[in-house]
């Protein structure tokens, strides 16, 4: 089962990414996450129609991965299952969408190739724009700006618990895999009949693993209310990155700077 | 069933996180009165990892060639109860969302609603009807199979919904639902059936583990069921009333909105004039063709220019990018 | 320093784990507690840290008995590492792990780096405090686990099972940091060439029965005894 691996991998990889010494990793995780958050509301309130703009949008990944040196190699097998989901749902519009607006020599462009179109574009850089933010950035620093954003402390809690143990339950499983399949090697998933004791007897070890470690937690004398996180400050290079991040997404968003660009070559 | 960010627009997108919100606030509130609510906190974080990595486990499909997978709501409230298995659940998607691209940052709170809120609190309400008399397998097994089935059902519909009012796709309401409904029908039985098995084999090996085993219903437990109810239907009204309501009005009525907060007409005339001024390097510049769009052009938005002057911008940043990197690498091996 | 009095108890009211247990241990000294599997090794130990609670008898620790309302003094002198070490780190970095405790005690910012610091050194692991958890091996794993409980200071250590899954050269380091500490030092493990490095006075338990209580030199070298409670020789007692 190769999604296991992939998945043990993305952790580790994000992990050693986000450790980086990075220009981009050493901004304040809260700037990168309300930067981020406003490109992802910016792009999708974009008129379906408005391919211009849509496409204006990727100015600002490539700015990104410029500073931060980032590829988006690693980002490819992401986007794949989504584009699967976003066709799907756009492959209806240029059927039912039919409003011719253009020829590209013969080839009629109708009003609904264009809002697939963005569709599936606007699908691909909210991908890539939250793949930046969590790759610069990790979990814990995610963590961080959260609680400073005031989300319950429960919240942060459980979510950084579920990411400690998300590696070793997956190693669990992969284990549980890899016995079974060397026993049943024609089966590409697992037999019905073991359904329940496989997966039951993981989860069973896994309330008994949670016991323990609650064991451990309470003699460190735990609570949800301090599980703490080194304090970090809003340093002048975050400030920079906020107003010039903010200032290219309102450029690139709403001045149809592109439009003046390309008249200077389109007469 | 994860939705993308592309699929809803800010506004679905932000109703929905108010909503799933508001059921996490009040689920934090619930889970703080429990008596032993810290030690629940470290089960909640290891279920939700177990959660994770069982999802990503194929279960062949008996009699057909392909394999299903678990979603796990309603697993997870059968043995933690609706509120910690709701916000588990919650940990569980904000963590595939930032590390698998499953779902995203704004529609984040439209798969908490969809897929947690569902399966966790009418998944638990079905459980909890079912087992008011006592437990049985045969009792888990239908429970996990209508729980499965109903709030995948739910869950799907309110896809259809979300996607319909952010106004992103062309197909008609009945289409979309004829599409939607069916395909979960079977994900939903499939899902059932891997939680019952788990559940069973829990109910034989530890029964004490499974959710509202050791205490007897208590009567309040009436009152919350009604008070679940009654959530439902009010959040029903409003969804149902947005729908008609943007459905009369502007298809597009944000963006619109939004288009008109930041003042279009205005910038138009000044691109005028930055027209005019530039008119004469255009004359030297320009290679492409004269392409416009009829006279849609200014109402869509879209612009052969403006992809054109787009294009250009990309492929300069590009440039700039690998000249960039191609320095970097050089001034690595240097300093190596 | 700790003082057992007839100590019994069960977890479900009807077998009882363990039963009249009668024990003293001294400061700076350190036990092994031996005995095969279930027969309630860290039971015992968990009744120390107050882990469990509904038992009989009395257990003291510096005087204070073992109850609700001491829990928090007594876990400060305590440290208890647990069998499995990733259930001890629940941190996402060593560092944070380490300095948890000192954190939730309410010590001031400095102070829990200083000690999360010092702590780190003394197992020898302070290079590796800002990696995360599931990069470390098994033994760096067990050493870290070791100083999240060394940063609170503690006089007392508790190790459950603690070479368990280890290789034979992370066990000799793990020795080697073991005996590099100081304090009483409670060793519970069936690995017996263990016990025999590090501990001077060793306790033999069966069926939650202390059977024996004495010097780990003269207990281990006794083969019957050893073999008659579901135990063997020390291999390196084993004369070839």
């Amino acid at each position: 089962m190769n999604k296991i691996e992939d998945a043990i991998y993305q952790v580790h990889y994000i992990d050693n990414n986000s450790n980086n010494n990075n220009i981009l990793n050493k901004i304040h995780p809260l700037v990168k996450l309300i930067i981020s958050v406003i490109y992802i509301l910016f792009l999708t309130s974009i008129n379906k129609y408005n391919l211009t703009i849509t496409l204006a949008m990727s100015i600002y990944l490539i700015v990104v991965s410029i500073i931060g040196d980032l590829s988006i190699k690693n980002c490819i097998k992401r986007l794949k299952i989504v584009l699967f989901f976003l066709i799907i749902i756009g492959i209806a519009n240029p059927i039912l969408d039919r409003q011719v607006v253009t020829f590209i020599g013969i080839i009629p462009i109708t009003t609904g190739m264009i809002s697939a179109l963005t569709l599936i574009l606007k699908g691909i850089f909210a991908i890539i724009s939250s793949y930046f933010l969590i790759v610069t950035t990790g979990v814990e620093n995610i963590c961080y700006a959260l609680k400073k954003l005031h989300i319950p402390n429960i919240l942060i809690t459980i979510f950084m618990l579920i990411y400690r143990y998300i590696i070793v339950l997956l190693k669990e499983v992969q284990k549980i895999w890899i016995a079974y399949s060397l026993r049943a090697p024609k089966q590409k998933g697992i037999h019905f009949k073991a359904w329940g004791s496989m997966i039951g007897s993981l989860m069973i070890r896994s309330i008994d693993k949670a016991e323990v470690i609650y064991q451990a937690m309470e003699l460190r004398v735990f609570s949800p209310d301090n599980f703490f996180m080194k304090n970090q400050k809003i340093d002048r290079t975050s400030i920079i990155y906020f107003m010039a991040g903010l200032l290219l997404l309102l450029i690139i968003r709403f001045i149809p700077i592109f439009d003046l660009i390309g008249n200077v070559f389109v007469h | 069933m994860h939705m993308a960010d592309a699929m809803v627009s800010p506004v679905v997108g932000g109703a929905m996180y108010v909503a799933s919100g508001i059921a996490a606030t009040y689920s934090i509130k619930k889970l703080r009165e429990e008596d032993n609510f810290k030690k629940k906190i470290s089960t909640m974080g290891v279920m939700g990892a177990f959660v994770f990595a069982t999802q990503m486990v194929n279960f062949t499909i008996p009699g057909t060639g392909s394999s299903g997978h678990l979603c796990g709501g309603v697993l997870l409230s059968s043995i933690l109860g609706p509120y910690a298995g709701f916000l588990s659940m919650i940990g569980v998607l904000l963590i595939q969302c930032l590390f698998f691209a499953d779902g995203g940052l704004l529609a984040l709170g439209a798969n908490v609603w969809n897929m947690a809120f569902y399966g966790c609190f009418i998944g638990s309400l079905i459980w909890k009807f079912i087992m008011r008399n006592g437990m049985s397998k045969r009792k888990i097994a239908i429970s996990s199979i209508l729980g499965s089935i109903l709030t995948l059902q739910m869950g799907a519909f309110s896809v259809t919904i979300e996607t319909l009012l952010s106004g992103i796709t062309e197909l008609p309401f009945s289409a979309f639902l004829v599409a939607m409904q069916p395909i979960h029908l079977a994900i939903g039985f499939v899902e059932g059936l891997i939680t019952l098995s788990v559940l069973c084999f829990v109910y034989e090996a530890r029964p004490e583990l499974l959710w509202n085993k050791k205490e007897k219903i208590k009567k309040e437990a009436r009152l919350s069921y009604k008070k679940t109810i009654t959530i439902l239907a009010c959040l029903l009204i409003i969804i149902g009333g947005g729908i008609s309501l943007l459905a009369s009005s502007n298809p597009d009525g944000l963006e619109w909105s939004i288009e008109r907060i930041t003042g279009n007409t205005e910038l138009e005339t000044r691109e005028n004039n930055i027209y005019e001024t530039s008119e004469k390097i255009q004359e030297t510049t320009s290679f492409l063709p004269d392409y416009t769009f009829k006279d849609t052009e200014s109402s869509i938005g879209t612009s052969i220019s403006g992809i054109i002057g787009c294009g250009i911008t990309v492929a300069f940043l590009v440039g700039l990018g690998s000249v960039i990197k191609i320095k970097r690498k050089k001034e690595k091996v240097i300093n190596e | 320093m700790i003082e057992l009095k007839n100590v019994s108890f069960s977890y479900n009211s009807n077998i009882e784990v363990l039963s009249n247990i009668n024990l003293n241990i001294n400061k700076n000294e350190s036990i092994g507690i031996i005995g095969a599997n279930g027969v309630g090794k860290s039971t015992l130990l968990k009744l120390l840290v107050g882990l469990e609670l509904g038992y009989t008898g009395e257990i003291l620790i510096d005087d204070m008995k073992v109850e609700k309302k001491k829990l928090s003094e007594i876990r400060q002198k305590i440290g208890y590492v647990f069998q499995d070490s990733d259930s001890q780190l629940f941190m996402p970095t060593i560092y944070e792990d380490v300095a948890f405790a000192p954190k939730n005690y309410g010590f001031s910012e400095e102070e829990v780096q200083n000690r999360t610091i010092e702590a780190l050194k003394n197992v020898g692991i302070e290079d590796l405090k800002d990696k995360p958890i599931y990069h470390l091996s098994g033994g760096q794993k067990k050493l870290a686990s070791i100083a999240t409980v060394l940063s609170m200071k503690p006089d007392i250590l508790i190790f459950d099972e603690p070479t368990i899954a280890l290789d034979p050269r992370n066990r000799r380091k793990f020795i080697e940091v073991l005996n590099s500490l100081s304090g009483t030092k409670i060793v519970a493990s069936h690995d017996l060439d263990l016990i025999y490095d590090t501990c001077k006075k060793t306790i033999l338990i069966s069926d939650g029965k202390i059977i024996k209580n004495g010097l780990t030199k003269e207990i281990l070298n006794d083969k019957e005894l050893l073999e008659n409670n579901g135990l063997e020789l020390p291999l390196s007692l084993i004369k070839r």
